[in-house]
């Protein structure tokens, strides 16, 4: 098991009141297994997906990855896990600006002290970046910043690799693509998915479906 | 101009109410600054032009001695015979108790009214004026000064500056004892036809046209240029701060612009909107800005008068007294720097397509282009400072160097401390390292204009204190020098003098006259002093340059020693000949340096001081003692002629005076380098909390990746002081080659002195570390916010549903 969440609960101060988005999610990823996430907006699916990376605490419940309770970690610890063993990718490709194409890729796996050459040079090229290398993100198309956020994430070999909608700013020829040398790559890296997602067809490409409906799993 | 659509304008700033402070203080400093320079410039004018009209009555012309004898009444008496219509006039200081004033005397009867500086109403105020035991008319704070005179009756005049007294002209030679002979005579405007001309009825006489006189005014405006230039900087770098908060209200407000022209507002419309509202903005911080600077000015003022005083002898009133023209101008300056600052921006707004993206962050990115078009005008105005250097001349060319080098230095700092970004992006080795680099990078064109604006202030420090110090250090060395006796005694008239000379025979080891005379020496007034035969000339006179035998030549009456002013503004060198009062001339064997001195100097041996001038006031004399007898002949010389201690002045103390003039002078300039410093300081805070205001899309995706939001914060402070270090290397050299202008070209063609260039590197240290407090202060509450930057806020910038 790489990922266990166990009645997860979450809920906003907003101007309302307490909203409540997640109301007690039990979830196991296993290793190399793939899982999309779907349901209507504010569902919490996003909220889930931040819970299970450490960006954020649960108000009850744990999140269990290797053992450890996520949630319990202080800040450096929290840090330290989306350092090492988690990948992100978000819609927005949230590349770092001021960082060329080939510096994007290498940052995180140089960040988890887990840089390969070789591993960083065949996903390139299956990620048909090899060109842009020396490019910046503002001088990319939509879709190939999503490859270069995506090769990112890749290039560390995380055990976990937790996707937002990452085709949802793509159309769907480009977005297929993406999506399946992401399948195809978290493959060869021996990653597992979790995969936020308002396509159907999409979800259909991975191992499992899970619904989210008013904070819960739904089916 | 449509309200609702205004107020929707408006309402941008309830919810960036910093940014709103950030505009109003930029413009408000950038006023303050500009108007309380130009309100102590406009105060001292006003006062030179007071004084230049009451007391020289300099519009008129004027007859003058060509020698120190002043004037015989009878060339008066001959060119009133031959029609005339001129009068007399004595002057002169005098002491009343500790003040000294100056009188004076002047004939009410024939004095053309114009040139009278009070009321002389009728007969009985003129009977009052010249009769009884002597009417004194001085302005209401020398009657504060004067407290209450025996035998005199005081009337006040606010026309008439401080420190002066109009009297009758009889009782002004009776005061100034003088044997009738006249200062001068004025000529009036009015004069009958057919006169013969005054050159044929008193040849022996000087016809100074008005508004000729080489007048203080005129000696002290390179001081006033000098203050105008730093309010200049300081309006400059005020105005980097109204561009970056303009242009960042601009840029989030796109997406506003594209929604209300997309409702139907005109461009027009919206940009007359926007006009309006910077003009309000504009005219709220002008107020604030010009009641800062006035106190400002007032507090500035004080330093600024006795600095004047203490250079030029220029009279200046202490307090300010408030002009509704200089309120209008300060308003008015706002204004127009708001319009000049935000121009870009408005510009931008009135091309903006309607489709236009809301682009934050494009705010802080500079094309390259424009990166290449910095480059390129900063290099051309680097080179013709450098032609300027040796093909230019006079003050307004120096200036002109020092606007072209400062300001080209700017232009490169961003390109330069861009190359130096990415090449330690190409060598660091850590992910983190060459991020943060690059970040850098990326920031540096929000940050350039605060960067331009340290860079500025810190140069402007570093060149100014450089020079100041190289002055000081210069002058100290001089002053040992020139100050070379022990004692200076200053007799109260030819007998006590005659007196002291015989009485000091056996106890001094030396007596060394210090005689002057005034006299014009190449067009110019000036003092003729005569030197003893004395080793103390000879082995510590601070000559520039001279003939090997110099010393000699000005012994034997064959030579003579002029200042260096004298030397550089007349071109006159050794081996030239000058003519002298009384006509005669002498050869320039010598020149010595004099600073503080605005005026040209002459020294000729006493002998023949005394033998072209036998008339030589013979009051005042250096006395060499050994230094263990100062007290002691001091303590005598009181007991044995009863001479007031204003009158005996040992070497320190002496040297203590001068040191705390020299201090004074430059206590303005050192005020208004740490006010530039200190708005270059807030500059860097308004754009580091611009910045601060965009980063977090550019963060979020680091913290994401597991780098804390502290160390996120601890690389910002890190940022800033790469970036402030960098700026603070680059502005030694710059600052260095101003203080070379100013001491070289500058100096020379305000005071005609140049000085040595000395170095103290401490002083820079010292200057960079308060910069480097300044810094951190700036940058405080940017990272406090960073560091504490909720992560629901950093999640909204991953969040698809935003």
């Amino acid at each position: 098991m790489i990922l266990s969440l166990r009645n997860i609960m979450k809920s906003y101060s907003t101007a309302e009141g307490r909203l409540e988005i997640l109301k007690g999610i039990d979830l196991d990823l296993d290793a190399g297994e793939t899982i999309a996430l779907t349901g209507e907006s504010g569902s919490g699916k996003s909220t889930l997906l931040h819970l299970a990376g450490g960006l954020d605490r649960p108000d009850q419940g744990q999140v269990i990855v290797g053992g450890r309770d996520i949630g319990a970690l202080d800040d450096r610890g929290r840090a330290q896990y989306r350092r090492s063993e988690v990948g992100l990718v978000f819609q927005q490709f949230n590349l770092i600006p001021s960082l060329n194409v080939a510096a994007n890729i290498s940052f995180h796996a140089r960040l988890a002290d887990r840089f390969d050459p070789d591993w960083e040079r065949e996903m390139t090229e299956r990620l048909g970046l090899q060109h842009l290398l020396a490019r910046y993100p503002e001088q990319l198309s939509g879709g190939q910043q999503q490859r270069v956020a995506i090769g990112r994430t890749l290039a560390a070999r995380p055990r976990l690799i937790l996707a937002d909608e990452p085709t949802g700013n793509l159309d769907e020829a480009t977005g297929d693509s993406v999506l399946d040398l992401m399948l195809s790559l978290g493959k060869s890296a021996g990653s597992a998915l979790l995969l936020v997602t308002h396509s159907a067809r999409l979800a259909d490409k991975l191992d499992r479906k899970v619904l989210l409906r008013g904070g819960m799993i739904a089916g | 101009m449509n309200w609702i659509v205004f107020k929707a304008l408006l309402s941008h700033w309830r919810y960036r109410p910093l940014q709103l402070a950030t505009l109003l203080v930029g413009v408000a400093l950038a006023t303050a600054l500009w108007s309380g320079v130009q309100a102590i410039n406009a105060e001292a004018r006003a006062s030179y032009d007071r004084a230049a009209n009451v007391l020289e009555q300099n519009r008129f012309d004027q007859l003058l001695p060509r020698d120190a004898k002043g004037i015989p009444v009878q060339a008066y008496a001959r060119l009133r015979r031959a029609g005339w219509n001129v009068s007399p006039v004595i002057e002169g200081d005098h002491r009343f108790g500790q003040l000294r004033i100056k009188l004076i005397g002047i004939d009410p009867l024939t004095l053309p009214e114009q040139a009278r500086a009070f009321p002389v109403s009728g007969a009985s105020d003129i009977t009052s004026f010249i009769g009884g035991d002597g009417l004194l008319v001085v302005s209401p704070r020398t009657v504060e000064r004067l407290g209450k005179l025996e035998g005199m009756v005081v009337r006040t005049s606010s026309d008439i500056p401080d420190d002066a007294a109009f009297v009758d002209i009889s009782l002004a030679d009776r005061l100034l004892e003088g044997d009738g002979s006249l200062s001068r005579i004025v000529v009036a405007r009015d004069q009958r036809v057919g006169l013969a001309p005054l050159s044929e009825v008193a040849p022996e006489l000087l016809l100074r046209k008005a508004d000729e006189t080489p007048d203080v005014a005129r000696l002290t405006d390179s001081f006033h240029l000098n203050l105008t230039a730093f309010g200049f900087l300081a309006f400059v770098v005020g105005l980097f701060i109204v561009y970056s908060a303009t242009g960042l209200s601009f840029e989030q407000r796109r997406s506003t612009f594209r929604t209300l022209r997309s409702l139907g507002v005109s461009l027009p419309s919206l940009t007359l909107m926007l006009v309006v509202e910077l003009m309000l903005i504009a005219l709220a911080a002008g107020v604030i800005g010009v009641v800062i600077g006035y106190f400002i000015a007032s507090a500035l003022l004080p330093g600024v008068a006795s600095t004047l005083r203490g250079l030029y002898g220029a009279s200046v009133p202490g307090s300010l007294s408030l002009r509704p023209e200089w309120w209008a101008a300060g308003i008015a300056i706002a204004v127009l720097g708001t319009a000049i600052s935000s121009s870009q921006s408005l510009w931008r707004v009135w091309k903006m397509p309607i489709l236009a993206a809301g682009q934050t962050r494009a705010w802080a990115r500079a094309s390259a282009a424009a990166m290449r078009l910095q480059a390129v005008a900063g290099l051309v105005l680097l080179t013709g400072a450098l032609a300027l250097v040796f093909l230019g001349e006079g003050l307004a060319s120096g200036f002109a160097v020092l606007g072209g080098l400062l300001l080209g230095a700017a232009l490169l700092l961003p390109v330069l401390l861009s190359a130096v970004l990415r090449l330690a992006e190409r060598i660091s080795r850590g992910a983190l390292t060459g991020w943060f680099w690059a970040d850098t990078r990326l920031q540096l064109p929000g940050l350039s204009l605060a960067l331009m604006a340290l860079l500025l202030a810190l140069s402007a420090n570093i060149g100014v204190g450089t020079m100041v110090s190289s002055f000081r250090q210069t002058f100290l060395g001089w002053l040992d020098q020139r100050l070379a006796a022990e004692l200076y005694v200053t007799a109260r008239d030819e007998d006590e003098a005659a007196r002291l000379r015989q009485w000091l025979a056996g106890r001094a080891d030396a007596v060394l006259p210090i005689w002057s005379v005034e006299g014009e020496v190449l067009g110019q007034q000036m003092q003729i002093f005569g030197v003893a035969d004395d080793p103390t000339y000879r082995d510590h006179w601070p000559l520039i340059t001279g003939t090997p035998d110099v010393w000699d030549k000005v012994a034997s009456g064959q030579g003579a020693l002029i200042n260096e002013q004298l030397w550089r503004g007349q071109h006159v060198g050794p081996g030239d000949r000058i003519a002298l009062p009384g006509r005669w001339d002498v050869e320039v064997v010598g020149i010595y340096s004099d600073y503080g001195n605005p005026r040209g100097q002459v020294i000729l041996g006493l002998d023949s001081l005394v033998l072209h001038y036998p008339e030589v006031a013979k009051l005042r004399y250096g006395l060499r003692v050994a230094p263990d007898k100062v007290a002691g002949l001091k303590a005598q010389l009181i007991v044995e002629f009863g001479l007031p201690p204003a009158n005996i002045v040992d070497q320190a103390s002496l040297k203590r005076q001068s040191q705390a003039v020299f201090e004074q002078t430059f206590s303005v300039t050192g005020a208004l380098n740490i006010l530039t410093l200190a708005v270059a300081g807030f500059a860097m805070f308004s754009s580091l909390l611009t910045l601060s205001g965009i980063r977090l899309p550019q963060l979020a995706p680091v913290w994401a990746m597991g780098v804390r939001r502290r160390d996120l914060a601890l690389l910002e402070v890190a940022r800033t002081i790469a970036l402030w270090l960098a700026t603070f290397v680059a502005a030694v050299p710059v600052g260095l080659a101003l203080a070379w202008v100013l001491l070289s070209i500058v100096n020379v063609a305000a005071f005609g002195w140049k000085l040595p260039i000395a170095f103290f590197p401490l002083d820079w240290l010292l200057l960079g570390g308060v910069a480097l407090v300044a810094a951190l202060v700036s940058v405080c509450l940017p990272v406090w916010r960073l560091a504490s930057v909720s992560p629901s806020d950093l999640l909204r910038i991953f969040a698809n549903e935003r």
